[in-house]
């Protein structure tokens, strides 16, 4: 019986890209999809397996072994020394359900690139910090704007001034006409 | 035959330690700390920058600062990869992987003490092994064709499966995206654009740095913020973290035989043209993997993890010397430049530089040498003030790591596209993370996907046309040999423990 997981999404989303990149190497040339083709395959097929055991949770019972298969008796060695729950990464695991916090933040996350292409580099990133410190984090106005300040200082004083690096300018001054 | 080089090696190193000759290493080691800490900045900006403003200077001079921007940046780059996840360059991703977990449990000193020990002894490592080859060095990377690199590169991807744990399907579908996204741009051989779907960016494929910086540092940052894990570390006070420099330069001696088994793979392929030191760190990362008996901790702080990659990214610089030196061939970016340096200055690379003008060979590895010190013996000196910015409160840190890794992602190639990519990498790696796909077989493959690729058709075509003979390469078959090894040592390990024979 099919038991939707919210893994699955991701597993489909990694199936949905390798199928496309599997279907454009059919049209490549036979020289140029030769090692592509032999590892677009297997990866498709180990996905569509992938989703399987996420989907179909009997599946997973009788196979669960295999996805947790001992290679090269590494699992056995693991077994005998209790490994401290260590990162961030083993937190997360905890928290199965998806975290709504997650949706915010990955609008904060892509707002850099966002603000970097309208606004260039030096106006951006000094920009992000700040609103990110502010309304994000709740800090201090007074912290804020001084992280912020030091993001561009150091931004104009070592890429700019010192290394000599064409920072973006951003689209939104070209649109404006400046 | 000897005699020269030890009378050019001594006046060499008086060159170098002789005031005020000693002002220009010790500088320029100071410029490329400074500025190698920014990640994707590494020493061939400065190389670079360095270039067009020296121009008027004396051959001296020259050796004297490009030895130092050579080996003052490889140590930098792994103090940000231990701290924050974010590789200063390639090379220091490999620390990464056992680095970063060491600073989360608040063993940060540790790692860096392990890394500048490990640094400054493999440099010294790559730099006797130089030495030593002078004198025979056509032949030792003569005996280096399009087979063996494609040996070397199967020989790194065993590890993958030696590094997938949790699931081994994850970690084989991790693997395949890794190689498949390694091969866009244009096929090797027939230069026919791949997975471009007419975009200019992509003809020169993905780049390392981008990808890298998302999928570790980004994704660690989102991570980080969504637990609510207040530091890095998880902890707030500096007495509360743990771990020694000393514990750590003391953890390279207890493991010699590794770190000399990495600085060996490292001066080996620093000594390759074209494959650089991601590759000797990758390497080495698995071979430590590979024949270490407890392999349980790796990925999860083990220092072991922190030896191998920063003993071998150390050692190839004195390798990387030995083609471009000898026959003009550099290994790497920042031999490349170190070439165009020298035959700018009129001293083009070959016979005449290793016989009338070895002195200032000796001059370059000098200044290389002091400059790896340094960089180690500084790093030691602010281990403390280094390690509490782990301590950081996350809230203040996320905004400021995520404009780090902008930077990082847009100074690698100054495009735009780059951010973007480093962005959209870092919210996959979070779902990796999230729900349990292993991220190092993605970047062993991404890593050694094209080198794979490339060789692979080149000994295809090359015994297709009975110009090679396969098995009959004697570092081909050392190198078959060694990975059949490492697959089959655990099992026969396994196997001695089920007789009694190991200890349970």
């Amino acid at each position: 019986m099919i038991k939707f997981r919210e893994r699955a999404i991701f597993t489909l989303a990694l199936l949905a890209f390798v199928g496309f990149i599997s279907y454009f190497t059919a049209s490549l040339g036979p020289v140029a999809r030769l090692v592509p083709m032999a590892v677009a395959v297997p990866t498709l097929a180990l996905l569509i397996f992938q989703l399987a055991l996420d989907l179909l949770p009997g599946l997973e019972r009788r196979y669960g072994r295999f996805e947790k298969v001992d290679l090269l008796g590494v699992e056995s060695f693991r077994k005998r020394v209790p490994v401290p729950n260590l990162s961030a990464a083993e937190d997360m695991k905890e928290q199965s359900k998806q975290n709504p916090k997650e949706w915010g933040l990955f609008l904060w996350v892509l707002l850099a690139p966002g603000l970097m292409y309208l606004l260039g580099l030096l106006v951006a990133l000094p920009l992000y910090v700040l609103l990110y410190l502010r309304c994000r984090s709740r800090e201090s106005l007074a912290l804020s704007l001084s992280l912020a300040c030091g993001t561009g200082l150091t931004l104009y004083g070592i890429f700019a001034l010192t290394l000599r690096i064409r920072l973006f300018e951003g689209h939104l001054w070209l649109w404006l006409g400046f | 035959m000897l005699e020269p080089i030890i009378q050019a090696a001594w006046e060499g190193l008086r060159l170098v330690f002789s005031w005020p000759n000693i002002l220009y290493p010790v500088c320029a080691t100071l410029i490329t700390m400074v500025v190698a800490f920014l990640p994707g900045i590494s020493g061939v900006t400065i190389m670079a920058l360095a270039l067009s403003l020296t121009f008027s200077w004396d051959p001296l001079k020259i050796m004297l600062i490009f030895g130092a921007f050579v080996g003052g940046s490889t140590f930098m780059g792994s103090i940000t990869a231990i701290l924050f996840n974010i590789p200063g360059s390639g090379p220091s991703a490999a620390t990464m992987l056992d680095g970063y977990p060491m600073a989360q449990q608040g063993r940060a000193k540790t790692a860096i003490g392990c890394s500048a020990a490990s640094s400054a002894l493999g440099s010294t490592f790559g730099i006797l092994v130089l030495i030593l080859l002078i004198p025979m060095m056509r032949q030792a990377i003569l005996v280096f064709g399009p087979p063996e690199f494609l040996m070397l590169t199967v020989w790194g991807l065993t590890t993958i499966a030696v590094i997938t744990r949790d699931s081994v399907v994850k970690g084989l579908i991790a693997a395949g995206l890794g190689f498949l996204l390694s091969f866009i741009g244009h096929d090797p051989r027939t230069a026919e654009p791949r997975y471009t779907f007419d975009l200019l960016y992509l003809w020169d494929g993905l780049g390392l740095i981008p990808p890298l910086l998302g999928i570790f540092s980004i994704a660690e940052m989102i991570a980080l913020t969504v637990s609510g894990r207040r530091t890095i570390s998880g902890k707030t006070h500096a007495e509360d973290l743990t771990g020694s420099v000393w514990e750590g330069i003391l953890s390279v001696f207890r493991n010699f035989g590794l770190f000399l088994r990495s600085s060996m793979i490292g001066t080996l392929v620093g000594m390759i043209p074209g494959v650089g030191g991601k590759v000797a760190s990758f390497v080495a990362y698995g071979q430590a993997v590979q024949t270490s008996r407890d392999r349980e901790n790796f990925g999860r702080g083990d220092i072991r993890g922190v030896i191998a990659p920063e003993a071998a990214h150390d050692a190839k610089d004195g390798g990387s010397l030995l083609p471009t030196l000898a026959f003009g061939i550099p290994g790497n970016q920042s031999t490349a430049l170190l070439l165009a340096a020298l035959v700018l200055h009129g001293l083009p690379p070959g016979k005449e530089l290793m016989t009338s003008n070895l002195p200032l060979v000796f001059v370059l590895i000098w200044s290389l040498f002091l400059s790896n010190w340094m960089t180690s013996l500084l790093g030691v000196a602010v281990v403390n003030p280094l390690a509490r910015l782990t301590l950081i409160r996350t809230q203040l840190l996320a905004p400021l790591i995520f404009v780090l890794a902008a930077l990082g992602a847009f100074a690698y190639r100054e495009r735009m596209e780059d951010v973007l990519v480093a962005f959209l990498f870092g919210i996959v790696g979070y779902y990796m993370k999230k729900y349990g796909w292993p991220r190092i077989p993605f970047v062993i493959a991404f890593v050694l996907g094209n080198l794979f690729e490339t060789n692979l058709h080149i000994t295809m075509r090359l015994s297709h046309l009975g110009r090679l003979a396969f098995w009959t390469r004697p570092m081909v078959v050392a190198l078959v040999l060694l990975t059949g090894v490492n697959f089959a040592l655990p099992y026969l390990r396994a196997w001695r423990q089920s007789s009694g024979g190991l200890p349970k």
